[in-house]
């Protein structure tokens, strides 16, 4: 396998990264003029510049590899402005597909979200046969997800080979930007405060990888995997890490509403200050229409993702720690 | 690597930190620290730090760059690397 990762400096990317580059497989990395290398570099991948906005930087990229995971793509800052911001990242993935159609990349990988599936209530336990559908709430960050996907997957109908991985709540090593490992780190600096309970489902990120890597191998991968794991509450976590860690758990729950209110004031002072939001709204909205799924489907077909939740969580713990984002 | 001084790479610094901070690199002082006095989070730090090394093609341990608070420990770190 002779594989792009176009996104290589974020989260999902440098897991992919570590995990062939571990395997022994050479690899080229896209990275942004500004991204943050200082972990990708370590990993010593062929790093080249490239933009999904440029298509003539991404061919050029695509140059002489079989497979790409696309593990990157429009990330909205702030739910603010949807219909530019869905114009933007379908302007973009249209790009990253072109480029991938005109280089003859014979498998082409999209990490997408859980937030793109559609919303079931109730117990039900999701799947991909449920298929995904216009999103619920305001976020902008679930309406951006969801346009990019319906793209990719028109691609895939057309005839292109490959497959899109719809990746629950990341755990582990590699969280630079402190997505979903905020609870490890916030927890363990006792700054958490408050939280709002819901329903989400955690995976290991060394999983998450790994199934990547086995939907590019797969002879004839399925179009939708689910990437999951531990179907729980946020309450749940909260509890385990507590317990784990010898930290106080949150004084406060909030409910959901007033939870979802205080979201909304803080998106729009953090856009107006240009400062980063604490708690997103798209976090919010994942609590607010948050689902369990079953995750049957990737572990038949492409890897048995089976990491328990304690060891995943020591490993996001210890790699916070090293580097400082837990005191 | 014989003409790289400790006066080119505090230039450098200085100018890499002024342009992420929006500001001129004649209004920033050594002592300034990233997040108390220039505003900086911790990604935007990161994204400073990785800017500096790239520039210098410099491999950093990670652990001991991530402990960098001022505008003069990173440039100690940046001489302490490169000139021996």
């Amino acid at each position: 396998m002779n594989p792009l990762v176009i996104g290589g400096t974020g989260f999902i990317g440098y897991n992919i990264v570590k995990a062939l580059t571990d395997k022994g497989c050479p690899v080229r990395s896209t990275r942004r003029e500004s991204s943050n290398t200082l972990f990708l570099r370590k990993l010593k991948p062929e790093l080249v510049t490239a933009d999904i906005e440029d298509t003539a930087s991404l061919k050029l990229a695509m140059k002489g590899c079989d497979v790409v995971f696309m593990a990157a793509g429009h990330y909205p800052r702030y739910s603010v402005g949807l219909k530019n911001q869905v114009a933007y990242a379908v302007r973009t993935i249209r790009n990253v597909l072109e480029a991938a159609r005109e280089s003859g990349i014979g498998r082409f990988i999209f990490t997408s979200s859980v937030t793109t599936l559609r919303y079931m209530g109730g117990d039900h336990l999701v799947n991909e046969k449920d298929g995904i559908a216009e999103p619920p709430g305001r976020s902008v960050y679930f309406a951006v997800k969801y346009a990019m996907e319906q793209e990719v997957a028109r691609e895939l109908e057309s005839g292109m080979s490959g497959s899109i991985l719809n990746v629950a709540g990341c755990l582990g090593p590699g969280d630079i930007k402190m997505g979903t490992g905020f609870f490890v780190v916030e927890m363990a600096n006792r700054t958490l405060s408050s939280y709002i309970d819901g329903r989400i489902n955690f995976v290991d990120s060394e999983d998450v990888a790994e199934a990547h890597i086995a939907a590019a191998l797969h002879p004839a991968p399925s179009q939708r995997y689910i990437v999951g794991n531990h179907n729980m509450t946020v309450s749940g976590l909260l509890s385990m890490i507590s317990e784990r860690y010898n930290v106080p758990m949150p004084r406060k729950k909030v409910p959901l509403g007033a939870g979802y209110r205080a979201a909304l004031v803080k998106e729009y002072t953090g856009y107006f200050r240009k400062q980063r939001v604490s708690i997103p709204l798209e976090f919010v909205d994942m609590l607010r229409f948050g689902q369990h799924y079953d995750c049957s489907k990737v572990r038949d077909e492409l890897y048995n993702i089976s990491t328990p939740l304690e060891i995943t969580l020591d490993k996001s713990y210890d790699w916070f720690k090293k580097f400082k984002y837990i005191k | 690597m014989s003409s790289i001084t400790r006066e080119k790479i505090q230039a450098d610094v200085l100018k890499i930190i002024a342009l992420l901070g929006e500001t001129k690199p004649e209004k920033l002082k050594l002592e300034d620290r990233l997040r108390e006095d220039l505003g900086f989070d911790s990604l935007k730090s990161m994204e400073a730090l990785s800017r500096i090394t790239e520039l210098y093609e410099v491999d950093p341990e990670l652990d001991e760059v991530m402990e960098l608070k001022t505008l003069k420990e990173i440039v100690d770190y940046m001489v302490r690397t490169l000139i021996p």
